[in-house]
């Protein structure tokens, strides 16, 4: 049997059918709340808004049209979610400089391969929102440029600049450590 | 617009790049919402639809359409039927002593019983050839009422000579009567 669309599943959720919602919601739930989770640094807080952001999803059913593909609606409503939350509090905090300090510590392998990963999450963390967040939604949902674009109301060539900046700043960090 | 091979190279290199920061930031097994979670936005889905036991019988888009087509047709309802013009008052008597037979029979309806009964009669007996100068209905006339009567008497016909005269007097109380009729 042919596998139904996003955008099918939706519509039949929006009518009542909760067996579609399930499978709509498998299959994006682990990259939604990875996206989430990049955004805002901490558990507590990507669980509030990844459950959050679902609901607005369900709250908006009857809205959804089909023409708009689903996974950049979704996104959407993600994204002023998340959006509303920094508006609330204060920009998040940078983390504290013993994190990348420490990358360089312990002579055990895969300490240094976890210590080089916090030191990039961290310094992804230290991005401008904006790069953050298009490079999250790059890496972790796999979305292009125009449904990037589509998502956060900027042209596609500003997503790629935005892009290009994250990269460069993270690329800089990975080769501080493999060099320090 | 065309990409040129710098363009391309770039692109390929911006990639590459992408693809090793997603393998160093990657860890064992990607992060997943807690099982919790999951339960608790599937739960969620399901209550927003009635626990998911079937369809509603109606899209709630359609819903807000419907409520608001019965308001109309209400609304409709009560404007046609205060337009209806209210029914006019009928005079006690019409021009040259002749009275409008629906005329007659609701107003002396309002009345009494018996005044109904009276009209219902001047109806009948009011001559076809004898029509108003503005009406096409038949009316009662005096003077025939009157011939009518006469040849009552004439014929003896004493218990419906005093009915037609009771009746007569009801409809035309001051109408002078000729001395063969009167009491």
């Amino acid at each position: 049997m042919q596998e139904r669309s996003d955008e099918t599943l939706m519509k039949a959720y929006a009518q009542g059918d909760t067996e579609a919602f399930e499978h709509l919601y498998s299959r994006h739930r682990a990259p939604l709340y990875r996206y989430i989770l990049r955004q805002v640094g901490d558990v507590a807080t990507a669980n509030d808004l990844y459950q959050g952001s679902w609901e607005k999803i369900i709250r908006a059913r009857t809205k959804y049209r089909a023409a708009v593909p689903f996974r950049a609606w979704m996104y959407r409503i993600a994204h002023n979610h998340v959006m509303d939350h920094f508006r609330r509090i204060k920009p998040v905090a940078d983390l504290p400089a013993e994190s990348l300090a420490s990358a360089d510590a312990g002579p055990d392998e895969q300490f240094l391969q976890e210590t080089r990963e916090d030191a990039l999450r961290t310094a992804m963390s230290r991005l401008p929102a904006e790069q953050r967040e298009a490079l999250s939604f790059k890496l972790d949902s796999g979305l292009d440029l125009q449904t990037i674009a589509d998502i956060t109301g900027v042209n596609r060539e500003t997503v790629k600049s935005r892009l290009r900046y994250a990269v460069t700043k993270l690329k800089r960090t990975l080769g501080d450590l493999n060099t320090g | 617009m065309s990409t040129g091979p710098h363009d391309q190279k770039e692109a390929q290199r911006f990639e590459q790049d992408l693809d090793a920061l997603r393998q160093a930031l990657s860890g064992p097994g990607d992060v997943e919402p807690p099982e919790l979670l999951d339960r608790a936005v599937l739960n969620t889905a399901r209550r927003a639809v009635g626990t998911g036991r079937g369809r509603t019988w109606l899209p709630n888009r359609w819903l807000g359409a419907v409520a608001t087509a019965a308001v109309v047709v209400i609304a409709l309802t009560v404007v046609i039927q205060q337009d209806q013009p209210a029914p006019v008052p009928l005079p006690e008597e019409t021009n040259g002593f002749r009275l409008d037979q629906e005329s007659a029979s609701a107003q002396i309806a309002e009345k009494s019983e018996e005044s109904r009964k009276i009209s219902a009669r001047v109806a009948t007996q009011a001559a076809p050839k004898e029509k108003s100068a503005d009406s096409s209905d038949p009316v009662p006339n005096a003077e025939s009422w009157i011939n009518r009567m006469l040849q009552l008497k004439a014929s003896q016909q004493e218990e419906e000579l005093a009915n037609e005269l009771e009746a007569f007097r009801s409809v035309f109380p001051d109408h002078p009567l000729p001395p063969e009729l009167e009491p």
